[in-house]
């Protein structure tokens, strides 16, 4: 009875243990194994294509920088802070509440990690300099709010070609008419009183000289209440370069190409509309060149090219624009609006992004790290770090000399979890941007070519083969390294 | 323990099978209907639009919802149990089934009846070698932009003839300081789709429908000249960022629904939108938007011509319904599905869209904006579905990637292009 209990026993309790392993691990990997040498509804022998997919196609190669880059921040990151913490919260008083607060992320599933790491990194639009400048994303909210009024910024300057700020009366002339005719149109309209007018008209000079010397905010609001300022005083620099009397055409073409080009636009096509009704030129062919203004004014601004065939000679308006331009005096004239701190698009942005979904990562598993890397710290024997004391070591030796040392085989199992973590990434990218931005990383590839397209079986099993190869030998030394973490206690 | 261990197992049997059991009574009239629909999004609308059919015939539509509508499509068919009706992306799908003889021919419908009703358009659409396999009942016109009227007043603009007046007024309106369009391209795993729509709806303006077909089909490449010109124009507004609201970044970092709301701030963000007719349910979510009245604060214009030559296309989508069995029931749901009364119940629930069948009246349509889309759905030159619905799915996808690329650096075109293109030759390979 006693034999037949212990031959039954353990086959009993093992085996519903071993047969759902078998189910849902073992024989789906094999199947994943058969699948990726298969075309991709798993029915035609392909031999080693999709592989040769998984490794050359450049959005895996993207995968691939990517989830590098994860594995030496995400793993430094997460190891680092979490042994940081776990030393310095080691003896002070409020441990637990400080360690409780830094694990509790490890609680929020990934998903919802990066949903509310979203909201932290959003972008509102901020549309027109004049328009408000509210940012719900905590971060960007941060950002803006060093300068809410946008005054640390340099407004409208006009910029030589070495880029020095030139002075401009013309221009000055262009704002304070423009302004100037706002007020008296608010004055006419009831909306500003006589009284009321004569003052700003008389700070109007002063204003104009401050606002383009960048003494005084874009988005002021007293001209804010005047309607367009400053996109109406960009207009008039404009205008007050478009009729300036000499100078360098091209130059202002190169500065300013769009203004350059309406322009020449507008006065080409008023010169043939006058050719026509003068008789200069049949009205057919007027049509024809009205077609042609568009290309022409571009091809002059983007090349220089004059325009060439019947019809532009006889228009002969051509030239005189160019006079008209070339006698401005400033050479390489530029305008520049700067409303000084703007937010960033931390997901969407190259360069940053990654970094960005990085440290949603660090967030959640710094706590993992920090726990771990602390009962073990509380297992160094305190007569240890006495005995260095009264040696003479200071607290930095300490902690390099003796208590890293001591902890190296836990950091070594904490930092294989890490880098495992870091290599099947999935849930922060596929939620924050979908792989999109060049944030791809091999999991996210592997879900898209399964769900996201054309249900590639064959590619997504060998993404899944090579990501599970990489990882099995960390996996492998994690657990020899755990054994004998465990035999030396 | 065994035993529990048998008996637990033997219940999950047990309980996976029972619900097929029901299945088995033929005797009733019952009518498995498998659709992408599910939840609150779409579903209620459909059961108000059978509701009638359900009343009069006594019948029970078995609903079967599946983000996964192909491969479950697929598994059913090929186990010898396909649902009786189902909602399917295209033709181009289920094109395995169409071979096989699996999907059921519309013979039984009044062909007369449907070619005066439905017209050449939808007829060629539901038609596959000249037989019928496929209903339409419902549509969508994509075509469309969106403004404030009185916004437009304030402003005194007028609304644009032509693509060279919209790139005008756009200047305009960035010289009066504010934005010309709103765009977001935020839509989570599928974000860029709506810069593809307007990469078509500008490709069916500037090369001929044939080239559009081709595209579709990869008979022509991507980094060749139609398509290339097509994404060169729609960089004149979207590659400009003096005409897009909070510019280029804000323009990816908009949620596609949420973007159209700078068009009724006071003063205006912006003054544009394209979108389909659907975007009216996310102006009712925009601050104040339930305040807005259809036809008076908002409204829309055609997507205006850019090449008089080719005129002005619709571009849409339409919900395409096939059938799996000759049961005479099932062909009364269809027949149902084909008259005009079949959508007055799905806009009575609440659900948008246009009606295909010409009969259908104007004044049924809950208000004035719905129904002048009704209106130019009649009028447009021509007619074609979404193009990168119809392409194979790393194609849409990459389509989709490469919209956003394209915003973030328009200057990469030829890099983004060549991109999709490696990936089209591929992905039609197969």
């Amino acid at each position: 009875m006693k034999a037949q209990e212990s031959k039954w026993g353990p086959a009993v309790f093992l085996g519903p243990a071993v047969f759902l392993l078998f189910l849902l691990m073992v024989y789906p990997a094999l199947e994943t194994v058969r699948l990726s040498f298969f075309d991709r509804f798993g029915e035609n022998f392909v031999g080693l294509d999709n592989y040769e997919y998984a490794v050359s196609s450049s959005r895996m190669q993207e995968a691939f920088r990517n989830n590098l880059l994860w594995l030496f921040v995400f793993t430094i990151g997460t190891v680092g802070l979490g042994l940081l913490i776990a030393a310095l919260a080691d003896r002070v008083r409020y441990e637990t509440l400080a360690k409780s607060i830094i694990f509790m992320p490890m609680a929020i599933s990934f998903v919802g990690a990066g949903v509310i790491w979203k909201f932290v990194y959003d972008l509102r639009p901020t549309g027109e300099p004049l328009q408000p400048r509210e940012q719900i994303g905590l971060l960007n909210a941060i950002l803006v709010s060093a300068d809410p009024d946008g005054t640390l910024g340099d407004g409208i300057r006009l910029l030589n070609e070495e880029g020095i700020p030139i002075d401009a009366p013309a221009v000055r002339q262009a704002i304070i008419d423009v302004e100037t005719a706002a007020i008296e149109t608010a004055v006419t309209d009831e909306e500003l009183s006589r009284s009321e007018a004569d003052e700003l008209l008389e700070i109007l000079p002063d204003r104009a000289n401050g606002y383009l010397n960048g003494s005084l905010p874009p988005n002021d609001e007293d001209w804010q209440a005047l309607g367009q300022w400053p996109r109406a005083s960009l207009g008039a620099i404009n205008a007050a370069i478009a009729t300036m009397p000499e100078g360098s055409g091209r130059a202002v073409c190169n500065a300013i190409p769009h203004v350059c080009m309406s322009e020449i636009e507008r006065f080409e096509s008023n010169a043939i509309d006058e050719a026509v009704d003068a008789g200069t030129v049949s009205a057919e062919r007027g049509d024809e060149l009205q077609d042609q203004v568009r290309a022409v004014a571009l091809a002059y601004v983007q090349n220089g090219t004059r325009p060439e065939g019947e019809g532009w000679q006889t228009v002969d308006h051509w030239d005189q624009i160019i006079t008209d331009v070339n006698q401005v005096t400033i050479r390489g004239i530029n305008t520049t609006l700067d409303t000084g701190i703007q937010p960033i698009d931390w997901i969407r942005t190259r360069g940053i992004n990654n970094f960005a979904l990085i440290i949603v990562g660090v967030w959640i598993w710094t706590g993992f790290c920090m726990v771990v890397l602390s009962a073990a710290l509380k297992g160094i024997p305190g007569e240890l770090i006495e005995a260095a004391r009264v040696d003479g070591a200071h607290e930095v030796q300490v902690f390099f000399r003796i208590i890293i040392p001591i902890l190296m085989p836990t950091i070594t199992v904490v930092m294989t979890t890490m880098v495992i973590n870091a290599l099947k990434v999935f849930d922060i990218v596929y939620v924050m941007t979908a792989g999109n931005f060049g944030t791809e990383v091999i999991a996210n590839r592997m879900y898209f070519e399964m769900y996201g397209g054309n249900r590639e079986f064959g590619h997504a099993s060998a993404i899944a083969v090579i990501l599970m190869l990489s990882i099995v030998p960390i996996m492998v030394f994690n657990i020899v390294q755990f054994r004998r973490q465990e035999a030396r206690r | 323990m065994r035993k529990i261990l048998v008996f637990v197992l033997m219940l999950g049997l047990v309980l996976s099978i029972a619900p097929n059991a029901a299945l088995a009574q033929d005797d009733e009239c019952v009518i498995s209907f498998l659709t992408v629909w599910s939840g609150e999004a779409e579903l209620p609308f459909w059961e108000g639009m059978v509701a009638p059919f359900v009343e009069e015939t006594g019948c029970t539509i078995e609903v079967e919802s599946t983000r996964d509508l192909v491969p479950v499509l697929t598994t059913r068919v090929e186990a010898g149990n396909p649902p009786d009706i189902a909602g399917v992306p295209s033709f181009g799908a289920i094109a395995t089934f169409l071979e096989e003889g699996d999907v059921a021919p519309l013979d039984f419908l009044d062909v007369d009846r449907m070619n005066e009703q439905f017209g050449e358009v939808w007829m060629d659409l539901g038609s596959v070698d000249g037989t019928l396999y496929g209903i339409f009942p419902r549509a969508s016109l994509k075509s469309l932009v969106w403004y404030s009227p009185p916004a437009f007043e304030a402003a005194g603009y007028t609304v644009p003839e032509t693509w060279d007046d919209m790139l005008a007024l756009c200047q305009q309106i960035y010289d009066d300081g504010a934005a010309c369009f709103s765009i977001g391209l935020e839509a989570q795993a599928a974000s860029g789709w709506p810069a593809t729509d307007w990469v078509e709806d500008i490709m069916l303006r500037t090369a001929p429908l044939e080239a559009y077909d081709a595209w579709i089909d990869h008979e022509i490449e991507w980094t060749g000249e139609e398509v290339t010109r097509a994404w060169e124009t729609f960089g004149e507004i979207a590659g400009n960022e003096d005409f897009l609201f909070g510019g280029a970044a804000g323009t990816v970092a908009t949620p596609f629904g949420e973007s159209v709301c700078p068009l009724f701030t006071d003063p205006p963000g912006a003054y544009l939108h394209r979108q389909a007719d659907f975007i009216q349910s996310f102006i009712a979510d925009c601050p104040g938007g339930e305040a807005l009245v259809p036809g008076e604060d908002f409204d829309f214009f055609l997507f205006p011509s850019i090449n008089e030559e080719f005129g002005t296309p619709g571009l849409g989508g339409a919900d395409l319904f096939v059938l799996f069995s000759d049961d005479p029931n099932v062909q009364a749901l269809a027949d149902f599905l084909t008259q005009p009364e079949a959508l007055q119940g799905w806009l009575d629930a609440g659900g948008s869209g246009i009606a295909t069948n010409n009969q259908f009246p104007l004044d049924s349509y809950p208000d004035p904006v719905s129904r002048r889309a009704a209106e130019l759905l009649q009028q447009v030159d021509s007619f074609r579905f979404d193009a990168s619905d119809l392409m194979p799915g790393d194609v849409n996808q990459a389509f989709w990637t490469g919209s956003l690329d394209f915003i973030q650096n328009p200057g990469s075109l030829a890099d983004i292009l060549a991109n999709i293109e490696a990936i089209a030759d591929e992905a039609y390979a197969e």
